[in-house]
């Protein structure tokens, strides 16, 4: 019975698929890293930096154990972090204070639908907790602010930074409760969960806090 | 035997557990003081020199500029001292990559530089893709050898883990030489580190400096 | 030779060749890396059953389930050091109640699972790995730092947003 639950050694499929998986990141890693190479443009540096993450996750992901699967996680949260800040730097050097004018879509079911969405994904993500469920509660909460025709202006958003800054918080008084009194592990778990959350659902509200408001101008009533 | 010298301490945190050694702690304590320097030394007024042209170029930082620049500037020394303790090779890369960022985001937030963002930008891309070499590294030292962490890997027989270990090396080495920039690329880093336009510019050159020094003694450890 | 030296790196010197520079090293070691026989041990840490094995045995808990019973038996988790850990296995085994519900009544809750509190992935994320998620969270931190720095004195400029406030 304990076998199938955890086995003593790997299984042989995985090992078989370890040799197909490494040799996919390192290909995949040759040729974003050769069309780096190749091409100056900094718009397609920045996109293909995105395949080479995808080589690395590939790595990741070939050991093909309960750990490979957790270090994938912060991998990819890594790449995007990184992705984020340098596409940003880009941005300034080469849009500056001009922005660019769109005008604001107007359509019925953007005015009704997004409630229901919104509702149903905030509802099943606080169900979930954790990173999963802070991922799915933050995009219910932006899908529903993103159609929203009258946007929220920046000072509407101050506080934003603030709830993930306290996720994090409690996620570090779980993390130290667990080594400090292992009695209370229920308590920490609960900790991590609620911080895991809100360290998710945070910096997504702000985010969008900041691109509506500046990134683009919208023409007309805003 | 660790090839460090004597385990001072270790702070046992689960699979993690970051040891101080006496190559550590020396390491650890000269980037403290490199931290201490900026925070006492507080001049507001930086001149650059150019020799070609004779010139000098003078700038007054805005006090805005120079508190996110304490901020970052201490982030990326917590990431080097997490770097220089650390007693597990996947933790390591997380703690470079903090510092990559850290350091990217000093060369970025000068104010009134339109070069220094052009240096941000390719400084955070040799970051995104020295994430490559780094995770991959990690994960290939994991397969061959089926551990992570440095004080089982420092006593495994020379030659374990075969060549996904060997080439696991190798990568970890090329993620170290971008993350961190040492060999060819620092010539042009040196170039990006001025952009600081502070005192700021003296912590990210010591504390890449440093974490290769630590890195070696990471290299010596494995088999 | 030293004005050779100096030439290249003079040749290296524009921050947008240092990324070739750089590319161009990494494609040759993955180039290197191609063709090599890569062994693997297999005694790893954390070891999980054959893709589909559990589905087909009838487990509601399929990929995920280590054993155990939620708050009275701790699963089974293969750790690097059991001896630092004193409550390893208790957060696998567990499970909210709403999930033991649904594992009650629903044979396909395993791929959620990962998601609530309690399971293996939690166990290593919070627990025996803790310190890789606090960091990650952190450079979660430090990149937004940045990135909002930018946006506000650069993208936008400091005017421009003075002018919005009001």
């Amino acid at each position: 019975m304990t076998e199938i639950l955890v086995p003593k050694l790997v299984p042989l499929i995985t090992v078989h698929l370890y040799k197909i998986a490494v040799a996919a990141g390192v290909a995949t890693g040759l040729i974003a890293l050769a069309d780096i190479l190749a091409d100056r443009r900094p718009l397609n540096r920045l996109t293909m930096t995105d395949a080479v993450e995808i080589g690395a996750l590939a790595l990741l992901a070939s050991v093909g154990t309960d750990l490979a699967e957790c270090l994938i996680l912060p991998g990819l949260v890594v790449g995007l972090a990184e992705l984020m800040a340098t596409s940003e730097a880009i941005i300034a050097r080469y849009a500056g204070p001009k922005r660019p004018t769109f005008e604001p879509l107007d359509m019925e079911v953007l005015r009704t639908a997004p409630k229901a969405v919104m509702i149903g994904l905030v509802v099943y993500g606080a169900i979930l907790t954790g990173f999963t469920g802070g991922a799915v509660a933050g995009t219910g909460a932006a899908f529903y602010l993103m159609c929203r025709y009258v946007r929220p202006r920046y000072e509407d958003w101050k506080g934003m930074e603030s709830i993930s800054g306290i996720g994090w918080a409690l996620w570090v008084v779980g993390f130290s409760t667990f080594f400090l009194s292992p009695r209370d592990w229920l308590l920490a778990l609960i900790l991590s969960g609620t911080g895991g959350i809100l360290v998710k659902v945070g910096p997504k509200l702000t985010l969008l806090g900041y691109a509506i408001g500046y990134d683009v101008q919208v023409k007309g009533e805003r | 035997m660790y090839p460090s010298g004597q385990i001072l301490y270790y702070i046992p945190l689960g699979d993690i557990v970051p040891y101080i050694s006496t190559i550590n702690a020396v390491i650890l304590a000269l980037l403290l003081a490199v931290l201490a320097l900026p925070i006492f030394s507080n001049t507001d007024i930086y001149v650059e020199v150019d020799h070609k042209i004779p010139r000098i170029k003078a700038k007054i930082v805005m006090p805005r500029e120079d508190k996110i620049k304490a901020a970052l500037a201490l982030g990326s020394t917590m990431a080097a001292a997490g770097v220089v303790t650390t007693g597990d090779v996947f933790n390591f890369t997380l703690f470079l990559s903090l510092l990559g960022i850290c350091n990217m985001g000093l060369i970025g937030t000068t104010v009134g530089d339109e070069f220094a963002l052009e240096c941000a930008f390719n400084y955070g891309l040799m970051c995104l893709i020295a994430g490559l070499p780094l995770f991959g590294g990690a994960a290939l030292i994991l397969a061959g050898t089926g551990t992570l962490s440095l004080h089982q890997l420092m006593h495994m027989p020379p030659g374990a883990g075969g060549w996904a270990m060997e080439y696991g090396k190798i990568l970890l080495t090329a993620g170290v030489v971008g993350e961190a920039g040492v060999g060819p690329f620092y010539a042009v880093k040196v170039d990006s580190f001025r952009r600081i336009w502070g005192r700021y510019a003296f912590v990210i050159h010591l504390t890449t400096l440093l974490t290769f020094s630590r890195y070696l003694e990471i290299l010596a450890s494995l088999p | 030779m030293i004005e050779r030296i100096s030439r290249a790196y003079n040749a290296i010197r524009r921050p947008d060749s240092m990324v070739s520079a750089f590319c161009l090293m990494m494609v040759i070691i993955s180039a290197i890396g191609l063709f090599h026989h890569y062994n693997y041990d297999r005694k790893q840490l954390y070891p999980r059953p054959a893709p589909q094995e559990q589905m087909k045995a009838g487990d509601p808990l399929a990929p995920y389930d280590r054993g155990g019973v939620p708050l009275k038996h701790p699963g089974i988790v293969v750790s690097q050091y059991p001896r630092f850990e004193p409550v390893r296995g208790w957060i696998t085994s567990y499970l909210t109640p709403f999930t033991r519900w649904l594992a009650k009544h629903s044979k396909h809750c395993g791929t959620t699972i990962v998601s609530h509190p309690g399971g293996i992935l939690d166990e290593i994320l919070y627990y025996t790995r803790g310190l890789d998620t606090i960091l990650e969270s952190s450079i979660m931190f430090a990149a937004f730092v940045v990135f909002s720095w930018i946006v506000r004195m650069k993208t936008i400029g400091e005017d421009n947003m003075e002018r919005e406030r009001e």
